[in-house]
């Protein structure tokens, strides 16, 4: 039989089966699901505040307080001894707090009548837990209060700290420390100090109670006996993890999220819906370390040179939309105790007449930085193309930000020119400085920068228990490093974040302090 | 003269062939983890930890220890199913992975049946009419859907179907004020298993535009792999025959074409599903999701070798009892492999 060589072309009849099978699977799905599309239930949302966050909430653990994320929620879950309002130390659960004359103890006296979630009473013996266990943990929070050496229950309300050294940041540190209920820990501890325990559950006394836990979305419900208790707050705080700021946007124009950050593009998406836009004042300053100990920036001239040859207004413009302020300094430019220096600014005449008198020609640089912010990758193409106007060919890298980390942790690895957004943990000027610019902070200071003079107001600021006093001191370590060109502050930024109008205390104090979700309130 | 082989021999020597597999999918990427660069001690400690800090951080995770120490250290736990505890979360992974898996699994299983559903029928219609322009439109259509990215996919259909049209709801598991006891982590599932259908209905919905969107490629493959089995087979003699004898259409396609057809199919369906859970990660970061792909990111964001190990590990187990399942099927259901297989 000859095999036929061409298609089949009859006609079946299987079109009307098929056309009903796609019906019946995909069609039928669609439809079901369809139909609830978009739909919340019949849940009272107005008591009901869903706010998303970008990124992995690693663990509700305090000890992991320095991650933002994780301090973000724990707010709402437990309580720090102090706080700041407005840049000012304020009481919390400390009702009193003492620097001892040289700055190596504290004494604190705690508030009466506080109670964690589980009905036990907060004593001094839960501070001392829970300071005690930071340091067993020896990860995250711990790294802000590194010089803790003990404490002591003096009595229920009284407790001392003893430092190791003397350290004057250590009291706003412990506005990121918070206090866990020892009883209720305890049980838990196993052999990690109740780590995986504390990963999902909540053994705080703060303003709300955790309910559940569970695939990034994390459900909390008002405390009735908080001591600061406030019927305004929402009955119920849900915090939906939404990485794409698209969906935060389309999820709070749906009125199905109350509020979120949200892109600089989506300042206007939200008119004629019932939601409030605003910008928190100035959360990050953006800048550029150099290395300033090895490589060719080691040069002061080289460093000078690239700071003369960047377009600070145009990319601030292009970039975050105007949503911003020129750096005049090192730090961001809302924090306190600064000194009054320039706006940065371009002049590539200058720029050009620096590396000719320091006979620089023909030069390569290379600059770190993070591919995963868009806004970072835009910066660094904006001073490649500024640069190669006065002639430096500037190479750019990504890194990830565990990796710069490490090249820390050696002056010689550090990156000859990266880009980063930082901001002050807690607002206190002294721990960006300290951190960032004392040459014995190997692992923190961005540029390995050392310089004798810088070194010594840094060592009498930590002495220094007079707050007003210290904050001279951080001014005039401020005026050295700018003076060193030892890094280049471009700008510093506000975040956009949209509300549901009704919800209130979503300001941001100070720099530093962030949003605190405890804040929030609802209703007029 | 070829020996018979049990099936349960066979099963086994698939099963081994499997672990061996995994071993080695273990160990290259515990490898490549270690050489790529950056410290997971430092990342682990914080970043204002000081150096004697980190130091501890380093002992106490055993990264002080030589790499060889670490590996054996590793299958060590591996043997008695331990995966760790994360050096971020400090939770142990293996419950880390329980919690994210089914969210998931549940898009996976979903979209593998809207690709079934979906691109079997229309290639067995498009190859059945196989001349018209309209089969060239659907050959067209298919293969620029298919070519998407599927994240650009994603933000598309959400922001056309769920944001503008509301046909579904933008993002999430279950819409505010519905709560499923957890009981395998998948909500539709607990929704069912609770009696909840209201649950049940709102969490498939928030299901059904992520699956569909990683269904696409999957889809417009399987088309084109059914579209060209059934013309490959339609046009063998022992069809002319089958026609020449009078064999209805639709028994003829039915019974003698689409099953051979579906030979490379059911291995596609295999292969692609331990494939959905990776590529998951990127419908379930623009649809807000919790799943396997997202922690596998996080985690290699903050070098936390273990986690990372701990997803690869299952994701690979899943591809492998994936292949074994088809496997299986083919052997009952194909009088050839088994043949082939077992003789």
């Amino acid at each position: 039989m000859p095999v036929p060589t061409h298609r089949p072309r009859w006609r079946p009849a299987p079109g009307r089966l098929l056309t009903s099978a796609i019906a019946a699977g995909a069609g039928a799905a669609v439809l079901l699901a369809g139909c609830a599309g978009g739909q919340s239930s019949g849940a009272d949302r107005d008591e009901t505040t869903v706010i998303a966050y970008r990124n992995q909430i690693d663990t509700l653990d305090p000890a992991r307080a320095d991650y933002q994320q994780t301090d973000n929620s724990d707010q709402l879950l437990y309580d720090t001894l102090i706080g700041y309002d407005k840049g000012k130390m304020v009481p919390q659960v400390a009702s009193t707090f003492t620097y001892s004359p040289d700055v190596t103890s504290i004494d604190l006296t705690l508030r009466s009548g506080v109670t964690f979630h589980s009905g036990n009473p907060l004593t001094a013996k839960d501070v001392v837990y829970s300071l005690d266990r930071y340091k067993a943990v020896g990860q995250g929070i711990i790294g802000q209060i590194s010089t803790y050496k003990s404490s002591t229950a003096v009595d229920d309300s009284h407790v001392k700290i003893e430092l190791t050294q003397p350290d004057s940041l250590f009291m706003g540190a412990l506005s990121r420390v918070y206090i866990l209920d020892s009883k209720l820990v305890a049980q838990h501890a196993g052999s990690d100090q109740a780590q995986s325990w504390l990963l999902d559950h909540d053994a705080g006394s703060g303003p709300f109670t955790l309910v559940s836990a569970s695939g990034g979305t994390y459900q909390m419900s008002r405390a009735d006996k908080f001591w600061d208790f406030d019927a305004k707050r929402p009955k119920t705080i849900i915090l939906r993890r939404i990485d794409d700021q698209a969906t935060i946007r389309d999820e709070i124009r749906a009125g199905n999220v109350d509020g979120g950050w949200i892109s600089y593009d989506d300042k206007d998406a939200f008119a004629g819906k019932n939601v409030v836009v605003g910008a928190s004042p100035d959360t990050f300053q953006m800048a550029i370390y150099f290395n300033t100990s090895t490589g060719p920036t080691a040069n002061p001239a080289v460093r000078e040179a690239v700071r003369l040859a960047f377009d600070y207004k145009g990319a601030l413009s292009t970039i975050y939309k105007d949503q911003g302020t020129i750096a005049n300094g090192p730090l961001p430019t809302n924090l306190t105790c600064r000194p009054d220096l320039p706006a940065s600014a371009q002049d590539l005449n200058k720029a050009k007449a620096v590396l000719a008198d320091a006979g620089l020609s023909d030069l390569t640089l290379t600059m770190r930085y993070q591919p995963n912010f868009p806004e970072h990758a835009a910066a660094a193409t904006l001073l490649q193309s500024d640069l190669s106007k006065i002639g430096v060919k500037l190479k750019l890298e990504p890194i990830a930000f565990s990796d710069y980390l490490t090249m820390l942790n050696d002056p010689k690895t550090i990156p000859s020119i990266m880009l980063l957004g930082e901001g002050a943990s807690y607002p206190d000027t002294g721990v960006m400085v300290v951190n960032t610019f004392w040459s014995k902070k190997i692992g923190t200071n961005r540029g390995g920068y050392a310089n004798p003079a810088a070194d010594a107001l840094i060592e009498k600021a930590i002495v220094t228990p007079d707050a007003d006093a210290r904050c001279k001191i951080y001014s005039q370590v401020q005026q050295t490093v700018d003076g060193d060109y030892a890094t280049m502050p471009l700008y510093t930024v506000s975040m956009l974040w949209a509300w549901r109008s009704d919800i209130k205390g979503t300001d941001i104090p100070s720099p530093g302090e962030g949003i605190s979700y405890r804040s929030i309130t609802v209703g007029s | 003269m070829s020996r018979y082989v049990h099936p349960a021999l066979f099963i086994a020597r698939r099963l081994l062939g499997g672990i061996g597999t995994l071993l080695t999918l273990a160990t290259m990427v515990f490898i490549l983890l270690k050489a790529i660069p950056g410290d997971e001690a430092r990342v682990a400690a914080g970043e204002w930890a000081t150096p004697d800090q980190v130091a501890a951080v380093r002992a106490k995770l055993g990264l002080d220890r030589g790499v060889l120490s670490q590996y054996l250290s590793f299958l060590g736990r591996l043997l008695h199913g331990d995966l760790g505890v994360s050096s971020s979360t400090h939770g142990s992974v293996g419950s880390a992975i329980a919690d994210q898996l089914p969210s998931t699994a549940e898009v996976a299983v979903v979209a593998v049946l809207i690709s079934v559903t979906v691109a079997i029928p229309l290639a067995a219609f498009s190859a059945l009419r196989s001349s018209g322009a309209w089969d060239s439109t659907r050959r067209v259509t298919v293969l620029m859907l298919a070519g998407m990215p599927t994240f650009w996919l994603a933000l598309l259909a959400q922001s056309l179907l769920s944001a503008k049209l509301h046909v579904f709801p933008i993002s999430g598991q279950l819409s505010v004020g519905y709560s499923v006891p957890h009981v395998t982590g998948a909500p539709t599932l607990d929704a069912l298993l609770s009696g909840d259908l209201p649950a049940a209905r709102d969490a498939f919905s928030h299901v059904v535009l992520p699956a569909m969107v990683l269904s696409i490629p999957q889809a417009g493959l399987m088309y084109r792999v059914t579209r060209s089995e059934i013309l490959r087979i339609a046009a063998r003699p022992h069809i002319t025959v089958a026609r020449a004898a009078g064999v209805g259409r639709a028994r003829l396609v039915r019974k003698h074409i689409l099953p051979p057809a579906l030979t490379p199919v059911i291995i596609l369906i295999g292969v692609d599903f331990g494939t959905l859970f990776s590529t998951a990660i990127l419908v379930e970061s623009v649809f807000g999701r919790p799943g396997l792909g997202s922690m596998m990111t996080n985690a290699i964001r903050v070098k936390d070798t273990l986690t990372v190990e701990g997803c690869v590990l299952v994701i690979g187990m899943i591809v492998v009892a994936s292949s074994l399942v088809v496997d299986l099927v083919q052997l009952v259901r194909d009088p050839r492999v088994r043949a082939a297989e077992l003789s």
